[in-house]
């Protein structure tokens, strides 16, 4: 066998003749991205997301398909290389149709799981879905309550019937005695230094639990008698039946782990400096602050509130960050909720490495506004309406009619939406969907003539994967390339129905599929983060 | 189906599709040429028959399909009982094919969203490029060309049409042009396509009349195309003394007459027809039509030197003077005389060694040593190795190839033997567009031709080699002229290109050596071979040898085709060749090289024909086209019209060119609308510069160059269009007609306008609705006062609101 020598970045490797540049690069250790190339299948060659330099010649290669050569200069991850990848990447995604995260989802500010949550409340893994609102929310019951829900007004399914009740149904998770067990929440011991939280609001709780969650010791300053700070500003607040199940879950959900410090105003600079240099880092969450006390503070005020890194949610004090009204005055409860969780990520690297940690969201396709009649595409992922579903703040069952609703829902939420390689690249690469935007969209197609799957041209980037796997196999029908173009799909030959398409490899190939074009109908991958710490 | 009107599909039985397997082969290799009998045979591709095909065949049904849906030339619903081809190429383009296309749809009356009539008589399709350029506006009903159509003389077409649709496409060329010498005089008649599309079939009937109305032994000598493609038809006399006249834009009519001025008729015929002239005299013309139309062309007349006396005849060595198939005269001309060197008396390393010597490089577009590519297959260690001519020419606004096949067909066969014989190959296949029925016709002629006389099969003069030349017919798919697209295609695969290396010279047809050249490289080589490589490289530049060949159409006012010494300059060409741009105007720039090509504007003009100076301004020398372009055209508008042309004929494989061309055109489309962004001229040049540099073939890495020349060379142009503005006034969305003070209510316009948005108003100032006007351009150029003006169409100019330019420079090119 004859070798041959090249280097990858600098870096010299001896590899056999007639291997590629990826195989090189692999032996290297060095991380090159793919999308079409796949072990085992002959190559394509046609993302191109695998791009790297000659250096001799200055020509891009597709590292995958490229035979090395004798001497080739390769580089693989520079500045240049990044930006080249992170281009291609946003023209395949200019043409790509897809929801990564449902509309509803996206609508929360807190970003609860929506879409799981009736998945898994619609299998009846109730235990599981009160968990995760739990974690998601911090107050799932309080904001049952008090939330104005702006994920319902984004709900696919009022585009059809009706809105999914989500707001109920985090409420009733939150409370239910059938849960309650699961929801008393299992603390990771105190390992961390103690970090200080001034205001008992739901910013304020919200940064308190997920420190403590994070394993820090956390100690709350309110200075009222009460905790909920602007909770109780809600018109539902009013109602008696919310302070005994706000009680009741401050109890349960949120517990005695923290140091809740009643009646304890912090005003002075004096107060606060104490506070600072007693605690590794101090977080902010007074609801509101007048422009005198942060000029006391010496903190940085903007005409609504303080001024703050936008990232990372730190004032212009080292180690002093701030959430919720202080920054942004407004009225939404779970805004607050959300910003705490923002601001308890940052704080935890702050204090384990004294450089905050950055809260990037994660990459997210949007289809946008649906074309009248789209929507019936989703209607067989939803259960059947029963009409509206009875028994709104009043219920704490988590009865028969909750399932159903439950069941309703779309699942607009891409089933690979965890282990998409596209959307994972997207994310390495800091990849902008709107640069390369189209004035215009095809029309969103879910086809369903499978019994286990279900494909989604909108988001095939025509890799041929799944062309190469049923060819490979001898299947009779197989999918092929079907016109050309821009306009070029991949469809079962003579355009047939997807079962006699995808035959009998119909599994490998929804494996295989980098993206979700091809997924089964009935499974979606647990719903994981919308963002990424860095 | 969406064509409730077009006629009811034929049965379609099973036996009938057997029948053709049989007939075409039923290997896997067989999938485009069954599709194309299939599509022969029933106008379209019956999913009944495909799904035979699969069913009694080796063609797997993912390939079948594939392929079927690949290529344009194939339709999965039935048609109509004639096709109405409406080329968009470039030439037709500048000279307004889309109004043409338009009102070929308005005079059919085919509904919206529909491609045939509602009696399914007619199916209407673009096409880009039918060859005969330099008659654009080109329109082809079934296998008739019509040129210099408008929007007005549709209609013409279509009776002209009905009348003779029983004529049925036959090559008019006629048996080998006889050698006697005791003929008194001879008549060559030209009958390249653009000739034929120009009426020369017409003429030459009646040419023949008028000669044997004269008694005398006149021959008429069919010849290639003469170059001189704008004046077509021509003829050219030549007496006993040998004295030779030319004549241009020849009508039946006229025949009689320039016989006449040659040759006396004898006897009492004379005196008859002399008495007849007589009476001619009288009357003066008026039957034949207007007599400036033919023009005899003096050869001292100081256009046709002009045309002429730059011109260098290599691969079209005796132009104008060659019986296309007469294989005794190609002899007689030092016609396989290379070849016949070749296998008796000189060796492989010799004649590659002269190829080399030559700098002979490739004329397909890239320019890649010929030399060279035939000794790395010469020296592959595989026995069984290929040669392909590459004729699917492709490129909108260019017929060089298409004329060399047509004309030289023996030249081009023998170049391709000789490359055969020299890399030891024993296959070769000649892949010809398919919209070139004529050079399908006369290769396939030559061939045979050759293959009686024992130039082409077994024991080739005794020598023990074998040689076989076959083929194959393309699908109307630009790509396929790429070299790996191309041999997928023959090899019954959808024609997308693959990633080079390897080359078809290490791994090409079915996995082996393949030397695939373009025509014009290989048209070269027997002259090469005569005269000996110094000859050759004597002329040129010093990396750029021998001659081009090109098609030079456009806003020229002599179109046709030329060939030239490399070194020559692009102004040369235009001005001095082509008299510059028609009608006094002033030509702006040239577009060199097709949809690969970029446009040079006329203060670049000094610009050598050179593949390093061309590149040298973004151009290419591409595959030879020049488009000229003057005053009235819009860089804007040429790009646009180019990308849509690339973004069509991208085979969709990889991301940067199917996305890519797709943005940028989408943005050129705003441009030209006047709704396009202040930062969209920065993601222009960025989307350019990735299409250019991560596309997998030459189409997408190419694709770019129109925009990017354009940009650099005409900004202002487009920064006018940012501002809703087109400083040409083509773009329809940024213009709007509007009569001036000069008319005198004549009516004429409200006449000729299609849509009626001129209400007719006799004696009054006649008024246009802009909201009916299709933009047609008619009443403008009907008007006799030219009352009727182009002005901005201010309502346009909705340009959206200003945004702040994102961060997304472009990076340096490396
Ligand atoms: C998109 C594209 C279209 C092409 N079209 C043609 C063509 O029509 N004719 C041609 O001879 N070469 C064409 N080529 C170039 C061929 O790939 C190949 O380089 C050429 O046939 C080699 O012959 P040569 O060395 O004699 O030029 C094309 C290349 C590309 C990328
Ligand atoms: S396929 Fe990938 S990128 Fe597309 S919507 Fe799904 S997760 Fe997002
Ligand atoms: S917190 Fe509000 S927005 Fe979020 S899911 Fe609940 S109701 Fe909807
Ligand atoms: S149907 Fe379900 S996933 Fe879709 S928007 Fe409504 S709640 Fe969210
Ligand atoms: S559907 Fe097939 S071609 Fe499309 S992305 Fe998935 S594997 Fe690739
Ligand atoms: S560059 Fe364009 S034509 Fe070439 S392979 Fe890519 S998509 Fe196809
Ligand atoms: S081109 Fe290399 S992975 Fe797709
Ligand atoms: S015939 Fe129309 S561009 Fe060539
Ligand atoms: S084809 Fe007739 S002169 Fe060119």
């Amino acid at each position: 066998m004859k070798l041959v020598k090249v280097s990858i970045d600098g870096r010299a490797v001896t590899v056999a003749e007639g291997s590629t540049v990826l195989d090189a690069a692999r032996t290297l250790g060095i991380e090159i991205p793919t999308l079409c190339h796949r072990d085992g299948l002959p190559h394509y060659t046609s993302c191109m997301v695998c791009a790297v330099r000659d250096l001799a010649s200055g020509r891009w290669i597709p590292a995958c398909s490229q035979p090395v050569a004798e001497g080739m200069e390769i580089e693989a991850s520079s500045e240049l290389v990044h930006r080249a990848r992170q281009r291609i990447l946003e023209l395949l995604l200019s043409e790509h149709l897809g929801d990564c995260e449902a509309p509803c989802r996206r609508a929360c500010p807190a970003s609860l799981r929506i879409p799981e949550m009736c998945r898994l409340t619609r299998e009846g893994r109730l235990d599981e879905a009160a968990r995760l609102v739990v974690e998601d929310l911090i107050l799932p019951v309080a904001l049952g309550w008090v939330c104005p829900a702006p994920c319902e007004r984004t709900c696919r399914r009022a585009d059809h019937d009706r809105a999914l009740a989500i707001r109920e149904l985090h409420r009733r998770l939150g409370c239910s005695p059938d849960t309650a067990a699961v929801r008393t929440p299992r603390w990771p011991p105190r390992i961390g230094p103690t970090v200080a939280v001034i205001g008992g609001g739901p910013s304020g709780i919200s940064a308190a639990v997920a420190l403590r969650r994070r394993g820090y010791a956390v100690h709350v300053f309110e200075r009222s008698s009460r905790l909920g700070g602007g909770l109780w500003a809600s018109p539902a607040a009013a109602n008696p039946k919310f302070a005994q199940a706000f009680a009741a879950e401050l109890e349960q959900h949120v517990g005695v782990e923290i140091e809740w410090h009643l009646n304890t105003p912090i005003e002075t600079a004096e107060e606060l400096n104490h506070i600072c240099s007693s605690h590794a880092a101090t977080v902010l969450a007074l609801g509101s602050i007048e422009p005198e006390q942060s000029r006391a503070w010496g903190l940085a005020r903007g005409a609504r509130g303080l001024i703050v890194d936008p990232a990372t949610r730190q004032t212009n004090l080292p180690g002093v960050f701030a959430a919720g009204g202080v920054v942004q005055p407004g009225k939404m409860a779970v805004r607050s909720i959300a910003d705490g969780q923002r601001v308890a990520a940052a704080v935890a690297g702050y204090v384990r490495t004294g450089h905050p940690t950055v809260w990037v969201s994660r990459f997210d396709s949007r289809v946008g506004r649906l074309e009248p009649g789209e929507v019936q595409q989703w209607v067989p992922d939803g259960g059947p309406d029963r009409g509206a579903f009875p028994g709104e703040m009043r219920s704490e069952q988590l009865d028969a009619a909750t399932i159903a609703e439950a069941a309703r829902c779309f699942g607009c939420d891409c089933r690979k939406a965890a282990t998409c390689q596209l959307r994972r690249y997207a994310d390495q690469y800091g990849a902008d969907a709107h640069r390369f935007e189209s004035p215009t969209r095809p029309p969103v197609i879910l086809r369903r003539d499978h019994p286990q799957v279900v494909y989604e041209p909108g988001k095939c980037i025509r890799c041929g994967i799944c062309v190469r796997i049923a060819a490979a196999a001898g299947e009779p029908l197989g999918m092929t390339f079907q016109g050309r173009g821009y306009s070029e799909q991949v469809a079962p030959s003579f355009n047939d129905g997807l079962e006699a398409g995808l035959g009998r490899v119909w599994r490998e190939c929804v494996a295989a599929c980098p993206t979700a074009a091809l997924a089964l109908r009935d499974r979606w991958d647990p719903m994981g983060p919308d963002h990424i710490e860095r | 189906m969406k064509n409730p009107a077009s006629k009811a599909p034929q049965e379609v039985r099973l036996d009938e599709v057997d029948r053709l397997i049989e007939q075409v082969g039923s290997s896997a290799e067989h999938a485009l040429p069954l599709l194309q009998a299939l599509q022969e045979r029933y106008g379209y591709l019956p999913e009944v028959a495909l799904r035979r095909i699969v069913e009694r065949t080796e063609i797997t049904a993912a390939n079948l399909w594939s392929v079927a849906t690949f290529y344009p030339q194939l339709r999965l619903r039935p048609a109509g009982r004639h096709q109405i081809c409406v080329c968009v190429g470039t030439a037709c383009h500048v000279k307004g094919a889309e109004r043409v296309y338009e009102a070929v749809q308005r005079e059919l009356r085919i509904p919206e969203g529909s491609d045939t009539d509602p009696d399914g008589e007619y199916t209407v399709r673009k096409v880009t490029c039918l060859g005969c350029c330099t008659l654009a506006p080109v329109v082809m009903v079934d296998h008739v060309t019509y040129g210099h159509r408008t929007a007005d003389n549709l209609r013409a077409m279509l009776e002209d049409f009905a009348r003779h649709s029983a004529r049925a496409m036959a090559d008019p060329l006629s048996g080998d042009n006889q050698s006697d010498a005791s003929w008194e005089g001879e008549v060559r008649i030209g009958l390249g396509s653009c000739c034929i599309a120009g009426g020369s079939a017409r003429v030459e009937a009646a040419l023949r009349e008028a000669i044997q109305r004269t008694g005398r032994r006149i021959r008429v000598r069919h010849v290639g195309c003469v170059g001189m493609c704008h004046q077509t038809p021509l003829v050219e006399v030549v007496t006993s003394e040998g004295q030779a006249v030319r004549y241009s834009r020849v009508r039946p009519d006229d025949v009689a007459r320039i016989i006449e001025a040659h040759f006396q008729p004898t006897g009492v015929r004379r005196f008859l027809r002399l008495a007849e002239q007589a009476v001619e005299q009288v009357l003066g013309y008026g039957v034949g039509g207007d007599p400036s139309s033919v023009r005899q062309l003096d050869p001292r007349d100081s256009q046709v030197e002009a045309f002429t006396c730059r011109q260098m005849h290599i691969a079209t060595e005796y132009c104008g003077s060659l019986h296309p198939l007469d294989l005794g005269e190609y002899r007689r001309h030092g016609g396989l005389e290379a070849l016949r060197q070749c296998l008796t008396s000189r060796t492989f390393e010799d004649v590659i060694e002269e190829i080399e010597r030559s700098g002979l490089r490739g004329r397909g577009g890239a320019g890649f040593p010929t030399g060279l590519k035939w000794r790395r297959v010469r020296a592959s260690a595989d026995p069984i190795r290929y040669v392909i001519c590459n004729g699917d020419e492709g490129d909108p606004g260019a017929f060089m190839d298409r004329m060399l096949m047509e004309s030289y067909p023996y030249r081009v066969l023998e170049g391709l033997i000789i490359a055969a014989w020299a890399v030891g190959a024993r296959e070769g296949i000649l892949y010809i567009r398919a919209e070139y029925p004529l050079a399908l016709r006369r290769i396939g002629a030559a061939i045979e031709r050759l293959r009686q006389e024992g130039w082409i099969g077994r024991n080739i003069l005794g020598t023990g080699w074998d040689l076989e030349l076959r083929i194959a017919r393309g699908g109307g798919a630009f790509v396929c002229g790429e070299e790996t697209a191309l041999i997928a295609s023959i090899e019954g695969r959808r024609g997308s290109p693959s990633l080079r290396p390897p080359y078809p010279a290490e791994r090409g047809y079915r996995g082996h050596p393949t030397l695939v050249n373009n025509c014009e490289t290989l048209a070269l080589v027997p002259w090469i071979l005569r005269h000996g490589a110094e000859a050759f490289a004597s002329i040129g530049t010093p990396h750029s040898k021998g001659t081009k060949v090109f098609a030079l159409a456009g806003k020229v006012a002599r179109g046709g085709l030329v060939e030239v010494p490399m070194g020559i300059t692009l102004r040369q060409i235009v001005e001095d060749i082509g008299g510059g741009a028609a009608g006094g105007r002033r030509w702006k720039a040239v577009q060199v090289g097709g949809p690969s090509g970029g446009c040079v504007p006329e203060s670049l003009g000094d610009t050598p024909v050179d593949y390093e100076a061309l590149q040298a301004v973004g151009a290419m020398m591409g595959s030879g086209g020049l488009v000229v372009l003057d005053e009235a055209d819009c860089m804007v508008d040429v790009a646009r019209y180019f990308l849509s042309f690339t973004a069509r004929e991208s085979c969709g494989k990889c991301s940067p060119c199917r996305v890519g061309t797709q943005r940028m055109l989408e943005i050129l489309d705003r441009l030209c609308e006047g709704r396009a962004r202040p930062d969209d001229l920065m993601r222009l040049e960025e989307i350019a510069e990735l299409t250019r540099r991560h596309s997998l073939c030459g189409l997408g890495r190419t694709a770019p160059n129109p925009v990017l020349t354009t940009l650099r060379f005409f900004r202002s142009e487009y920064e006018a269009h940012l501002q809703g503005h087109c400083p040409a006034g083509r773009c329809v969305k940024l213009i709007r007609y509007e009569v001036g003070p000069e008319c005198i209510g004549c009516t004429r316009c409200a006449q000729v306008c299609p849509v009626g948005a001129i209400p007719p108003n006799p004696y009054r100032p006649h008024v246009i609705r802009a909201d009916a006007c299709v933009r047609c351009d008619l009443c403008r150029t009907s008007c006799p006062t030219q009352a009727i003006r182009i002005v901005p169409n201010t309502n346009a100019s909705t340009v959206a609101p200003v945004q702040p330019p994102e961060l997304c420079t472009a990076e340096v090119p490396s």
